[in-house]
């Protein structure tokens, strides 16, 4: 008594793949589907995060907890996670969790010994396994051996850092924030006669800075905003005297567990819209009235063709199912002027990944580990079922 | 203080059976199976795959507690099935629908980077 099939052969167009983003339609499957795939890809795609952080001195302004929550945070590339070991089902190492299969050790040693305030970044990090590093660290590092030399975002920063350097500025971000409270307050109201002016040549230094990077951005138009933070992700600030050292592990983990671990930034989907107007009772409208309803749709989704006068649909999927235009056709008196359905079967899939995974591979990733879920809730003693099965005969024969 | 771990919610305590299946007293080819440590993601995608099955009456699954960590699918078959058979098929053919997305995705990549 073997069963027959009922298996549905979905159909998949990738539409937009970058990196960090992507679109695709999913069609011929239904919404539960396509939800499981979104719910795996947000809480189950494995990643690997800081987890553990042993801190051996800390003399900045964060407390140590602080500290360890911003550390998870930080994505670090996790192309190896799949292949990676659990902690919590590693045999090599008995439990702790410290080894190889299922860890990567992290080391951060930073001393601030010049007046300027120092950050403390993503790239203080050193890692003892080259492949996994923080993701803003290696999409750097990449840029940076493409770019040959100096790159014009790289000269830019050099150039606002010299003039940030060259000036009073820093003076002033010190007095705010690096000193102490107590000595802070004493010195801010010694010098609130001077704050008028650092206030006046910050802003100065920042129309210049601003300045700068549109004439840059005038010359050198293909390079935008993606380096327009080079430093790395901020850890903590630290003042002259101030350190911090630490040891950090970091282990896989998915994102049910903590949010640190999930590969998504965003995961949506929406129902492909069909959109029928009705064009004879769209007829009996005059061009004002076509507008006025156009208009009434909070997003662009229809629009006048120029020459026949017709309303036409521009952008379906710029429709949010708010059934504006349907209510407004009710209220000039022309209900079915426009019929608009959700294609139950097909969906239009966006994907953002924080960098740890990219998009495309955390789709695949999320087919993988649904399809080891399923594998799972099998019925593993098919002897007890049976037995069930057997009883339940017996019971209707006799 | 008295959180109950996170890896409460996907680790499978030691001594209990992933998946359970209970047959209904009354009824014949009725049964219920509970799945530990699992949710909607694989709670709903079984039950609308059941509800393709032809021979199966009635599929549900409940989440009874959003704290306790497990669903319940309950399968009513006709008499020329079981509830065994169309839980066992449900899977298989989930099993298949994504190894088949799965390849689409690879087929579709290939041509997207050739492009």
């Amino acid at each position: 008594m073997e069963g027959v099939s009922y298996q549905r052969f979905p159909k998949v167009k990738i539409r937009e793949m970058k990196d960090d983003y992507m679109k695709f339609e999913l069609r011929e499957t239904d919404a539960s589907m396509a939800n499981a795939l979104r719910r795996v890809m947000i809480a189950e795609v494995p990643t690997i995060a800081i987890d553990l952080v042993e801190i051996e001195a800390n003399s900045s302004v964060l407390n140590d907890e602080f500290i360890a929550h911003r550390l998870g945070l930080i994505p670090l590339v996790s192309d190896d996670a799949m292949g990676m070991r659990f902690s919590r089902d590693c045999d090599a190492c008995d439990g702790d969790g410290q080894c190889e299969y299922c860890s990567v050790e992290f080391h951060l040693n930073v001393r601030c010994d010049s007046d300027q305030t120092l950050d403390v970044t993503s790239n203080d990090l050193r890692s003892t396994e080259p492949r996994v590093i923080p993701v803003d660290v290696a999409t750097r590092s990449l840029a940076s051996e493409s770019g040959g030399f100096d790159s014009p975002d790289q000269r830019r920063s050099r150039l606002q850092q010299m003039i940030l350097s060259s000036t009073s500025h820093g003076e002033f971000t010190k007095l705010r924030v690096g000193n102490p409270l107590c000595k802070c307050n004493s010195a801010w109201r010694k010098d609130t006669s001077r704050l008028p002016k650092s206030i006046f040549m910050d802003f100065l230094i920042r129309s210049l800075v601003t300045f700068i990077k549109s004439h840059f951005k005038w010359i050198y138009p293909w390079k935008s905003s993606s380096s327009l933070v080079p430093s790395g992700i901020i850890i903590v600030k630290l003042r002259r005297g101030q350190e911090l050292r630490l040891r950090a592990i970091a282990r896989k983990g998915i994102g049910k567990d903590h949010a640190k671990w999930s590969p998504a930034a965003t995961v949506t989907f929406m129902y492909e819209p069909e959109i029928h107007i009705n064009e004879e009772l769209m007829e009996t409208l005059t061009l004002d009235e076509k507008r006025t309803w156009i208009e009434s749709s909070p997003t662009k989704v229809f629009d006048i063709d120029p020459n026949t006068y017709q309303v036409r649909v521009v952008d379906p999927e710029a429709y949010t199912y708010d059934e504006e235009v349907i209510k407004k056709a009710e209220a000039m008196g022309k209900p079915g002027l426009v019929e608009i359905y959700a294609k139950e079967d097909s969906f239009i899939f966006t994907v953002e990944s924080t960098g740890a995974i990219k998009s495309y591979q955390m789709v695949i990733n999320a087919i993988e580990i649904l399809k080891q879920k399923l594998d799972a809730v099998r019925l593993q003693d098919t002897v007890d079922a049976d037995i069930g099965e057997l009883t339940q005969h017996l019971g209707r024969g006799l | 203080m008295n959180a109950p771990d996170r890896y409460e919610r996907f680790v499978v305590p030691e001594g209990t059976k992933k998946v359970a299946y209970e047959r209904d007293t009354k009824i014949v080819n009725a049964a219920s199976f509970t799945i530990e440590r699992e949710d909607h993601t694989i709670g709903n995608i079984l039950r609308m795959q059941l509800h393709r099955d032809p021979n199966v009456l009635f599929a549900g699954y409940k989440l009874p507690h959003p704290l306790q960590y497990k669903i319940i699918i309950r399968i009513h078959t006709a008499s020329q099935s079981s509830p065994t058979q169309a839980y066992t098929q449900s899977i298989d053919d989930l099993d298949r629908e994504l190894d088949h997305l799965k390849k689409s995705f690879e087929v579709f990549n290939g041509a997207f980077l050739l492009f």
